[in-house]
């Protein structure tokens, strides 16, 4: 390298250096507010629970017992509730994936023509996102009260009343229930998600099928498949961890029942805390959700390409 | 010969009319589905309990009003209300005095653990809140919080910086360098500059960081369910599973209470629907 170059870069160094001196003292006084309560109220439960779940402890008690990776054990070799949980947790994100994609895909692209009235549907399909999911939970448990709930009403009124399942009191028909539910809740999102992807296509590639039916809107969606792969595998990364997180709506339509038929991951964990007093217990299953979540989070991350740097990012 | 084009043109016409109501068809059936659960709520609560058995299907013949001040009043929904209020409120105004700070340093300052201080607000938008929430009780416990806003406050605000720091930082990213090093040259201090020129600039961002955390901290459960143990405490969706529990055969005040606590972020979807659409959709990795 000559040497006049050298120079140039060291001179870039320093000023780089001094830049960053400056700036120091500034980012700490703009930062440590929201870094305090950020690291006091989530990160510091989010490792301790790490250390807790090493224990056998009853939460109340400040008496604790070090018992290794005994909890772990546990879990994964003799808790058959957390491995239904599990299992319906995987049912959850599956259906999420091969049920709501494909059917908010449908709406997006439909609606993506200019079409009259567009917005307004829009704005209806996603309106179950701004209720809370406890009030979403008590609509529904409504809707599929066995004895005056609209669906058992309907089938009695067009003779089926041989059908009228017990929806969430039964355990065979339970997490059907609850995954109809969930999809009312987000195919809306997802729609709303997919309609700023098709944003971005050129107008002139819809022009070759122009979605004037039903029969167009399939050869659309066939064309714009390909065109939307980074946000359809945005989705399905949603949809896995989305199931892992979430809570309140199966919490508050079932509470993980009957017998444990809508028993999620969350659900599990809540119960063996709050209800049996495992809390060294309830924290294994707490790191198992975190991990399970992070190794999520870090495929997703490279998906989306965020880094510190990023210059590219959506405007608000 | 230039009928039967005509009609051929015609003939086609009719077809692709027909092939547009089938889409409207499809289109207004699934709006169907979302309004109706809502509205089959709406109407229950303005019934008896005899009218919901005996009349299931028909509109209310008269309206029991009564049921909003009995779920007001004596369900509690009322005093959860103004908890939510109170809760919602002091953690938003939190966050939207926080989270610009934050985001205009992480986008536009060069200082000292800048990356891991960047990707532990990025962690915080993709854990569970569950995950934490032993540890958590167990903290504020030992602060002697557990059973006051501040137990649902300092976590609904720990929980919504993240992604409002970033909402607000894209948004910095976005905005020229020049800008700052204009007010450099008139003699601006850092901190002048951060307050004068490019806080008001981001009040965009912030507004979408307000509406956006009103409505999930309106809605928050998991940290009323734990967290708060009196009923004079609770907020509206931990009232709500209490109400249900202990009203469980007053259909009519408990459709009432639904609505009273849906109608307020109802009301803010529909005059912010497009902002909230938006940032929702940015930032639904965040929440379940």
């Amino acid at each position: 390298m000559p040497a006049s170059e050298a120079r140039v870069e060291k001179a870039h160094d320093e000023k780089a250096r001094k830049e960053k001196a400056r700036d120091n003292r500034i980012a700490f006084l703009l930062l440590s507010p929201a870094a305090v309560i950020f690291i006091v109220f989530f990160v510091y439960p989010n490792l301790e629970v790490l250390y807790l779940s090493f224990f056998n402890w009853a939460g109340i008690s400040p008496q604790k017992a070090f018992i290794g990776l005994q909890n772990y054990q546990k879990l994964f070799t003799q808790d058959p509730v957390f491995a239904r949980a599990l299992l319906n947790t995987f049912i959850v994100a599956a259906q999420s994936i091969v049920v709501q994609i494909p059917v908010a895909l449908a709406l997006a692209v439909a609606l993506n023509r200019r079409l009259r009235g567009g917005n307004f549907f829009a704005t209806v399909f996603f309106l179950p996102m701004v209720i809370s999911l406890v009030a979403v939970g008590m609509i529904w448990a409504w809707m599929y009260d066995p004895g005056i709930g609209t669906i058992n009403l309907f089938l009695r009124r067009i003779g089926l009343s041989s059908l009228e399942p017990a929806w969430l009191g039964d355990p065979s028909t339970a997490l059907l229930a609850v995954l109809i539910t969930i999809n009312w809740v987000y195919i809306g999102l997802y729609v709303v998600v997919f309609l700023s992807g098709l944003k971005s296509i050129p107008r002139s590639v819809f022009d070759s099928a122009k979605v004037d039916g039903l029969s167009e809107l399939w050869a659309t969606i066939k064309i714009t498949v390909p065109l939307l792969k980074e946000i359809i595998a945005v989705l399905v990364i949603m949809s896995i961890s989305g199931s892992f997180k979430s809570f309140d709506l199966i919490w508050s339509m079932t509470g993980g029942g009957p017998v444990n038929a809508t028993e999620i991951a969350t659900t599990h964990l809540y119960k063996m805390a709050f209800r049996y007093m495992q809390s060294g217990y309830a924290s294994a299953i707490g790191v198992s959700i975190f991990l399970i979540c992070l190794v999520i989070t870090v495929v997703q991350l490279r998906l989306m390409r965020v880094r510190p740097a990023a210059e590219e990012e959506i405007q608000s | 010969m230039t009928g039967d084009l005509y009609a051929l043109e015609f003939k086609k016409r009719r077809q692709r009319l027909l092939k547009r109501l089938a889409l409207y068809a499809a289109l207004i059936l699934y709006a169907f589905f979302i309004i109706y659960p809502i509205f089959w709520v709406g109407v229950n609560s303005l019934k008896d309990n005899q009218e919901i058995f005996t009349r299931p299907w028909g509109l209310p013949a008269d309206p029991k009003w009564g049921n909003y001040r009995e779920a007001w009043a004596d369900g509690n929904i009322g005093g959860a209300f103004k908890n939510s209020v109170i809760v919602t409120g002091t953690s938003v105004l939190a966050i939207a005095l926080m989270a610009p700070m934050a985001g205009y340093a992480l986008a536009r300052l060069r200082f000292t653990g800048q990356k891991a201080i960047f990707y532990l607000f990025l962690s915080g938008m993709f854990i569970a809140p569950i995950t934490g929430l032993i540890p958590l009780l167990k903290l504020l416990r030992n602060l002697g919080l557990v059973n006051s806003y501040w137990a649902l406050i300092l976590p609904n605000v720990a929980y919504g910086l993240p992604l409002s720091v970033f909402i607000v930082r894209s948004f910095f990213v976005g905005i020229p360098k020049s800008i700052e090093d204009a007010t450099r040259v008139d003699g601006l201090s850092s901190w002048q500059t951060y307050w004068m020129i490019m806080l008001p600039m981001a009040l965009p961002a912030l507004y979408t960081v307000i509406i956006l955390q009103t409505v999930y901290i309106w809605n928050e459960f998991l940290f009323a369910l734990v967290l708060i143990r009196t009923p004079d405490l609770f907020t509206l969706p931990r009232a709500l599973v209490t109400f249900k529990g202990t009203f469980i055969t007053s259909f009519g005040p408990l459709n009432a209470a639904v609505i009273l606590s849906a109608v307020p972020t109802i009301i803010l979807y529909s005059i912010f629907s497009d902002k909230i659409r938006r940032g929702m959709s940015m930032g639904f990795s965040a929440k379940g």
